[in-house]
């Protein structure tokens, strides 16, 4: 297999500068392989974790005999577990993704996080899985740990094209219902769906116990909305047209953007989610060193 | 409003960039894909309607800017006069002013009358157009025309000074149009200054409808401009005498008093000034508003037997013009009178000849006549015809009466009997006057035993118990000098032969007919006919001569005789015409009225450009609001930009 031409969207530099950083969960995964995160489980790590009554049935070695001497009972050792974490990486694929301004499409700016993150956490021994969405789940790759599943997701991320309406709930809902164990969702979208809708999706992944990010993509031209002349927008998702002065709105949309945000910002504090919300104008690396910096913060 | 370059109105089309603009950057949109459509159209529909409004004003203020900054440069003038001559000034404008007496009205705070505010306003506009118009004034009090060169001082010309005749709004306004039509100037306009004074204006005059298809038809556009000096003035009243009577050495004089009759006069008693042959004297007059009729007993010097003249005279009050009235009394001379009958020797001739001449008075004279030996000799000399014939009465007998001789006509042939009395007469006026000293005439004792029914054309001064007029006097020529009665002084007809109402009323009207023997006559200024047009016409106040009929009142000698020439009565009345009645007399011409008040200035025309750039600065400013989202968002701007500059200036 041909190796995928990573160049668009995976910046070496960047990345060895990113090495230094690791990805950390917010609370324990569940992994199949020991890892760097902390599991739900008892497990064989150095870290102690508390005692408890023996019972019948329990592996004998775990017994802390010099309790008993101590004693004359039988107590049980335990120690934290280590796992790997299971990261999805969920891009939104629709239409709206595409908008192009002057600092790339959103989609690419996605996927330059998502490339990336996908390195660190294979680099640290986790598994990496892809989803991207549009009007249905059209690509999901199941998250890996091995090398080449890397180039797998790298190929994926190159050869998708964002087209269609979004397909970002019902895709989140999907995911949540398919993934078992917990894990490490992260999320890059521009989010324009119903506001209630997203956050129910959010919701849903929490009750599931993941670790939810989003990663809310914008231009800046969307947020500042200053354009000069009258213009015909075309909505890139469903092709209808509207043909405005954008001066004599710029002060309705700026409004209607800051309810829509603030809106996403309180739901996803309520529901533990870690929202941040990035115009394309930031640097790759800078939001990644901040996310992943405030992760190990923790 | 005028502009001094009307030629820059031109650029008023200007105003249709902003929009033309605006139509073009709509059709220059761009496309561009969108992703945040939801926002898009929550905003569009939210803004929808506001935003159009901002919008449209926006435009507006754009095209109102470029309409001021047109209008600026245009140089427009002001001024409640030229007040929509928004196309510039015409080629010729006529002017008429009003120098009728009533014009001479002034508002106590001002020192300047009706006519003098006009001259002034015409004045300044006149300044103002530049030369840009030919000018012609027309007299109004004689008609004639004058053309007026730039710089030209209007109030001091002899054509807009005060005149005491009234004005024929109808013949002067036919003489502007006339002049219009001569000259066949393109665009012309009529301005006109008039106190609209209702018996001035004539308007229900057949003269009217003639002018009306004249406008009608015109190949030019003629414009009337009216300038309405109709605010009443300061309190007011006007004297007028009405008839001089000489009674040996003695003059009668009657008098009327006009003034308002609301509100009532505070001040119940009105000095009035008498000036005879040079020597004053002052009456006091008790007033209470209104018109106010008396007779006066003014005694001459011993030995006066000649002509003589005088004036009465108010104190100076809210019109000067009406406080003066001239007369002229005659000399001494015997009053003839003729009785005409087709019987000389009947009974009916006798008592006529008795009642106008009594024996027992001196100075009267009575001849009787049939009606074939009526001529002009003797009608010349004659103060009053007493003409009782059945043949109809000759023409000459109408020139009498319009000379200023009078006529009393008796019934010929048989009458209608029956018994009637007397239930009405005029005591207050006229030939049944009351005495002297207020006793009044025997009338109401006369029967009337046989009669003829009096044709309905004149005043009637006495009437019947059925009705039926007794006594009438109808106008001949303008005069009322054509009396008659409906029965004779005879037993068979009435009781009136017995004297005590026929001889009275014979003397009077004899001795009024006797007054145009006597040297002296009464004219009316602006309606002399028949005397000295010609002539020199020499004030017997300053002796200053005068060619042709004058236009001021005053006793005038002319050709040996005084002539005591005064205001028309009319000119003492009040009433003005409405603006639809003037509008009305104008049809179809279009009209452009303006109501001047005497005390304001608010006349005055001057340069108002920065007006205009003023709006547009506020028309710019209120663009920029509106651009940038509401006075806040310009506000904060302007802090931002103001904070950007202090920054910029401390890192430097």
């Amino acid at each position: 297999m041909a190796s995928v031409d990573t160049k668009e969207f995976l910046d070496p530099r960047v990345l060895s500068r990113l090495l230094s950083l690791s990805l950390e969960a917010r609370g324990p995964m569940e992994g199949t392989v020991s890892g760097r995160h902390q599991s739900p489980h008892r497990g064989s790590s150095v870290e102690f974790a508390e005692y408890r009554k023996y019972v019948p049935g329990d592996d004998v070695r775990h017994l802390d005999w010099r309790v008993y001497a101590r004693t004359d009972r039988f107590y049980m050792k335990e120690f934290e577990a280590d796992t790997n974490l299971r990261c999805y990486l969920v891009l939104d694929a629709s239409g709206s993704m595409n908008y192009h301004a002057a600092h790339g499409t959103k989609f690419a700016y996605a996927r330059k996080l998502a490339a990336a993150l996908a390195y660190l956490a294979m680099h640290q021994g986790d598994a990496v899985g892809l989803a991207c969405c549009s009007a249905e789940l059209i690509r999901d790759i199941p998250p890996r740990r091995n090398a080449s599943h890397l180039q797998n997701i790298y190929r994926v991320l190159a050869e998708t094209t964002p087209s269609g309406t979004t397909g970002l709930v019902a895709g989140l809902h999907q995911i949540a219902e398919r993934i078992r164990r917990r894990a490490m969702v992260l999320v890059f979208s521009d989010l324009f769906a119903d506001p209630e809708e997203v956050l129910k999706c959010f919701q849903h992944l929490r009750f599931r116990k993941h670790d939810v990010a989003v990663f809310h993509l914008l231009d800046p031209t969307e947020v500042e909305f200053r354009f000069d002349r009258p213009t015909r927008f075309v909505d890139l998702e469903d092709g209808c047209t509207v043909l405005v002065e954008p001066s004599l709105i710029r002060e309705q949309y700026q409004r209607a953007l800051q309810q829509y945000l603030d809106r996403l910002r309180d739901g996803c504090r309520e529901n533990r989610v870690d929202y941040r919300l990035v115009t394309l104008d930031r640097e790759v690396e800078q939001v990644l060193a901040d996310f992943l910096l405030a992760r190990m913060r923790r | 409003m005028v502009f001094l370059q009307p030629w820059m109105l031109w650029g008023l089309a200007l105003v249709v960039v902003p929009v033309l603009i605006h139509l073009l950057n709509r059709l220059r949109y761009r496309s561009l894909d969108w992703a945040a459509m939801s926002f898009l159209l929550s905003a569009s529909r939210q803004a929808q309607r506001s935003a159009r409004i901002r919008h449209w004003l926006v435009l507006a203020c754009r095209a109102g800017a470029i309409a001021m900054m047109m209008l600026a440069m245009a140089r427009p003038l002001v001024g409640g006069w030229l007040g929509g001559m928004l196309r510039g000034p015409p080629d010729s404008i006529v002017l008429l002013v009003d120098r009728s007496p009533s014009m001479e009205g002034q508002a106590p705070s001002s020192v300047q009358s009706k006519r003098q505010v006009a001259l002034a306003r015409f004045k300044e506009a006149l300044r103002a157009l530049g030369g840009a118009a030919q000018v012609t004034l027309v007299n109004t009090a004689t008609r004639e025309t004058q053309e007026l060169l730039g710089g030209v001082d209007l109030s001091k010309l002899s054509a807009t000074g005060l005149s005491d005749a009234a004005t024929d709004w109808p013949a002067v306004c036919e003489a502007a149009l006339d002049h219009v039509q001569a000259t066949g100037s393109g665009r012309a306009e009529i301005w006109i200054a008039s106190d609209l004074q209702a018996s001035d204006w004539r308007a229900t005059d057949a003269r009217w409808e003639r002018l009306r298809a004249r406008l009608a038809t015109m190949p030019q556009e003629v414009r009337i401009r009216v300038l309405a000096l109709r605010e009443a003035g300061g309190p007011n009243l006007a004297i007028r005498v009405v008839e001089v009577l000489r009674q040996g050495s003695e003059l009668l004089l009657t008098c009327e008093l006009d003034g308002p009759s609301e509100p009532p006069p505070t001040a119940g008693t009105v000095p009035v000034a008498l000036v005879l042959d040079g020597a004053r004297s002052v009456w006091t007059v008790s007033y209470r508003g209104g018109r106010l009729r008396w007779q006066q007993h003014v005694a001459l010097p011993s030995g006066q037997d000649g002509a003589g003249w005088g004036w009465v005279e108010l104190p100076a009050d809210g019109n000067i013009a009406d406080n003066v009235s001239y007369f002229a009394y005659p000399a001494l001379v015997p009053v003839r009178s003729v009785v005409v009958s087709d019987e000389p020797g009947g009974a009916v001739a006798r008592v006529l000849q008795l009642a106008a001449a009594p024996s027992p008075l001196l100075n009267r004279s009575a001849r009787v006549v049939t009606p074939h030996e009526v001529t002009a000799t003797l009608l010349s000399e004659a103060a009053l015809v007493q003409w009782h014939s059945a043949e109809p009465a000759p023409r000459a007998l109408e020139d009498f009466v319009k000379a200023g001789g009078f006529v009393l006509r008796w019934p010929a042939g048989q009458g209608r009997a029956g018994e009637w009395t007397v239930t009405w007469w005029n005591r207050g006026d006229d030939v049944l006057a009351d005495g002297r000293d207020g006793v009044p005439l025997a009338v109401d004792e006369l029967e009337v035993r046989q009669r003829v029914d009096l044709t309905d054309e004149g005043a009637t001064l006495a009437t019947m118990s059925d009705g039926a007029p007794l006594w009438q006097r109808r106008l001949v020529g303008g005069l009322p000098g054509w009396y008659e009665c409906a029965t004779l002084p005879v037993r068979a007809w009435s009781n009136l032969g017995e004297g005590p109402v026929l001889v009275p009323v014979v003397q009077r009207l004899a001795v009024r007919g006797a007054q145009r023997l006597g040297g002296v006559q009464r004219a009316t200024v602006g309606e002399v006919t028949g005397i000295g047009a010609e002539e020199s016409w020499v004030s017997v106040a300053d002796g200053t001569a005068v060619n042709g009929v004058p236009m001021r009142a005053c006793v005038y000698r002319v050709s040996g005789r005084l002539v005591a020439l005064n205001r028309p009565a009319s000119e003492d009345e009040p009433g003005a015409l409405a603006e639809s009645e003037l509008r009305a007399v104008f049809e179809p011409a279009r009209v452009w009225w303006f109501d001047e008040a005497v005390e304001a200035d608010s006349g005055a025309v001057s340069e108002v450009w920065w007006w205009f750039w003023l709006a547009l600065v506020g028309l710019l400013l209120v663009e920029s609001v509106l651009t940038m989202g509401g006075w806040r968002a310009f506000m904060e701007r302007g802090a931002a930009t103001s904070a950007g500059r202090v920054a910029e200036g401390v890192t430097a």
